[in-house]
């Protein structure tokens, strides 16, 4: 997979959030971004996943334009901000129907992510009763468990302890081994250096470095 | 995603939609308020009209009629106070099983984890699909039950349109049906509800898209329900609100105006939440 | 546009809807009309001024009626306006082509009609010349339709209720319902219906049930033809001697 980030913005009434940003990113590889509070970071995940559309510019995934020809990345899994779940589902009932949207993995595969992540004892509670770090794993659990091409990772290690942030660490470090390209952004600046390939620095909306 | 895993989630997150919208809690707690009328006016005006068969078989009157039944029930009687409040609850009893999973979903994130896997467009319309069916479904089954149960306690007599005690005049719409295919005329009719409540559910799911709020989402439907019969009656024109044709026995309505009615409320909450809605930032 | 723009302006609509809702109703007194589901009236509209009728003499000028109890709303309002005509015996009033005129009434335990012509009530006792065995009479009315018209009148003589007043002016609400007449010889679903031709002039005697109760101190009996028929209905008031 290859992702071109071309002049891209995105402003929100008067407010720029993002200026002119132009990326390359190649699959088997992963990607950091780091900034304060406000900088964009979000925001150039949430376009990446199409979930927003530019104001200016484009992205194109493996040449396809995002928001033309493609809606979202065909192979994607994300957690972006708060990880977004039907509380009075269980955490299993959440992730089955999020499966079985594309069909591409069953009852076993969720199983073992849950196992993996230390949510199975827990999986048939609902969501609301989930503390910070397991509705955080539980997203987690959401972005990886359909092996995607792209995995968007926003503040994954929020809430998480350290085993937690050990076990995500390995995971993402599994995905990038099997190919996949991986976005990735933390507060953390020793944790995102120890986990990237590349950082990229955003400030105010643009690339600083 | 190829064409054959596109098509799978189209048919999936409408099955899901669907799915969530007929096992859900409000489904059941608007579809019991429905029922809970529903039971009370079969218990304390239906049965109110036995004592009067019995003078119609004991009292040597050949020439009374008993005209009860689709006069009697819920839907049919214009009077009956439980089917006033049913019709006047209706927007609400259409909003709360499924018009705010919109709002919902948006707050508590979901929809991004669904906006990954399935095309905007798609989940839009499941999502204008099951609010709508289950909307309609709601409103639906507690007449239903009122009706069925009323027909097995009051005979079912051909309404005599000389005998004076049916609301439907030759000015009503489908007066014709009603004098003739009454059955007909209550299914027609129910279906006629379903349609409205529909929309009504249809409309909450539009202005959450404008105006991210729950009470806003789940009250409008009804504040606007109100006001078009405060509207209409300001013009002199009662009869073309919602509330007044929509219950079967009201006698009112025109044709070509609920048509146009219906027409409307579906274009334009199509049009703003289907069309419309995909073109939104998801935050 | 924001979206706490957005917000606000939808608020304002629907706030505005409703604030024009509560008022048109209040002001269409939805909210709280005089007659309502709760309390099961039914508003009679106001006939056009001029139209109540005044008390023709000084007779009609003693039956000031105030106690409605027991009386539907539109009968009060049928019975405090009058705004038909009202008629002593052998006096005519019209209703529509048709002159009404009562020329004599009676109570009697005894009928002349055959069983064929008269109905039983509930609670009442008759034996099988239809002598009443228990506290009801017949009040008997003998009264003459003639078409005044130049077409055929088709007439049915259920359409004329009796009300009782006693002697305190209380009304004797529901009104009772012809019981049977000497029309016809059977009762057929046409019992009632008859045909004048024009200029033709009939007598009936039409009776009803009045119950023994009433009867002591029955003041007046009234025939409204057409009750329903507001505000063209008539009455018929026989006094008692």
């Amino acid at each position: 997979m290859q992702i071109e980030i071309q002049n891209c913005t995105k402003q929100i009434g008067k407010a720029a959030i993002l200026s002119d940003i132009s990326l390359h990113m190649e699959s088997g590889r992963i990607y950091g971004f780091a900034g304060a509070n406000g900088s964009g970071k979000t925001m150039l995940m949430r376009a990446v996943c199409g979930l927003i559309r530019l104001s200016g510019g484009q992205i194109l995934v493996d040449g396809k334009a995002l928001g033309k020809e493609l809606s979202f990345p065909e192979s994607v899994g994300a957690l972006i901000e708060n990880p977004g779940f039907i509380p009075y589902y269980s955490g299993y009932k959440n992730l089955k129907i999020l499966a079985d949207l594309k069909g591409r993995i069953g009852q076993e595969e969720i199983d073992a992510i849950l196992r993996r992540l230390g949510l199975y004892d827990v999986k048939d509670d609902k969501v609301k009763t989930y503390s910070l770090g397991m509705k955080q794993k539980l997203g987690i659990a959401a972005a990886v468990m359909e092996e995607p091409a792209l995995l968007v990772l926003d503040e994954p290690f929020n809430g998480l302890d350290e085993k937690s942030v050990e076990l995500v660490k390995e995971i993402v470090g599994e995905k990038k081994a099997q190919g996949a390209l991986v976005i990735l952004s933390c507060h953390d600046r020793a944790l995102l250096e120890d986990l990237s390939d590349e950082i990229f620095m955003i400030e105010n909306g643009r690339i600083v470095g | 995603m190829s064409g054959f895993e596109g098509e799978r989630a189209v048919k999936q997150i409408l099955k899901t939609e669907l799915k969530r919208a007929f096992t859900g809690k409000m489904f059941f707690i608007s579809i019991g308020l429905g029922c809970i009328l529903a039971i009370l006016q079969l218990l304390l005006e239906v049965t109110g009209h036995l004592p009067y068969m019995a003078n119609y078989f004991t009292y040597q009157k050949p020439m009374t009629g008993i005209d009860y039944f689709f006069s009697a029930w819920m839907g049919g009687n214009p009077t009956d106070i439980y089917g006033y409040i049913f019709f006047l609850l209706l927007p609400i009893l259409a909003v709360l099983p499924y018009a705010d999973t919109f709002y919902t979903d948006m707050k508590s994130g979901f929809v991004k984890n669904l906006l990954l896997r399935v095309k905007r467009r798609h989940y839009f319309f499941a999502k204008y699909i099951a609010a709508f069916l289950a909307g309609g479904a709601a409103v639906v089954i507690p007449l239903l039950l009122n009706f069925l149960s009323a027909a097995m306690v009051l005979p079912a007599i051909l309404p005599q349109s000389t005998s004076g005690s049916h609301p439907i005049w030759i000015t009503s719409m489908w007066h014709g049906l009603y004098y003739n295919h009454p059955f007909v005329y209550e299914f027609l009719y129910m279906g006629l509800d379903f349609l409205f409540a529909g929309i009504f559910a249809a409309v909450a799911l539009s202005v959450t898209r404008l105006a991210q709020n729950r009470i806003i989402t789940l009250l409008s439907p009804f504040i606007l329900y109100i006001f078009l019969s405060a509207f209409f009656d300001f013009l002199g024109q009662y009869d073309w609100a919602p509330r007044a044709f929509l219950p079967p026995g009201s006698g009112s309505g025109h044709g070509p105006v609920v048509a146009v009615e219906a027409a409307v409320g579906l274009l334009l909450t199509f049009f703003v939440f289907v069309m419309r809605g995909p073109k939104d930032d998801v935050y | 546009m924001k979206r706490k723009h957005i917000i606000a302006a939808v608020g304002v609509l629907l706030a505005g809807m409703a604030v024009f809702s509560v008022y048109w109703m209040l002001r269409s007194s939805e909210l709280l009309p005089e007659n309502n589901l709760w309390n099961g009236g039914s508003q009679l509209p106001q006939p056009p001024p001029g139209t109540l009728s005044a008390p023709a003499d000084d007779l009609a000028a003693q039956y000031n009626i105030p106690n409605f109890d027991g009386l539907m709303q539109s009968e009060r309002d049928l019975f405090s306006q009058k705004p038909g005509k009202t008629v002593h015996p052998h006096e005519a009033a019209e209703y529509r082509g048709v002159l009404y005129t009562v020329n004599d009434f009676s109570v009697s335990k005894q009928t002349s009609l055959t069983s064929d012509q008269r109905r039983v009530a509930s609670g009442v006792e008759a034996d099988e010349t239809g002598t009443l065995l228990n506290a009801y009479s017949y009040f008997m009315v003998s009264l003459t339709l003639e078409n005044i018209s130049d077409t055929t009148q088709e007439v049915y003589l259920n359409s004329q209720w009796i009300y009782f007043t006693d002697t305190e002016n209380n009304l004797q609400g529901g009104g009772g319902e012809v019981i049977g007449y000497d029309g016809k010889e059977a009762r057929t679903k046409d019992f009632y219906q008859q045909f004048l031709e024009p200029g033709e002039k009939r007598t009936f005697q039409v009776s009803y049930y009045v119950s023994d109760e009433i009867l002591k101190d029955l003041k007046l009996a009234t025939l409204v033809v057409q009750p329903g028929d507001y505000p063209n209905a008539i009455f018929l008031d026989m006094l008692m001697e």
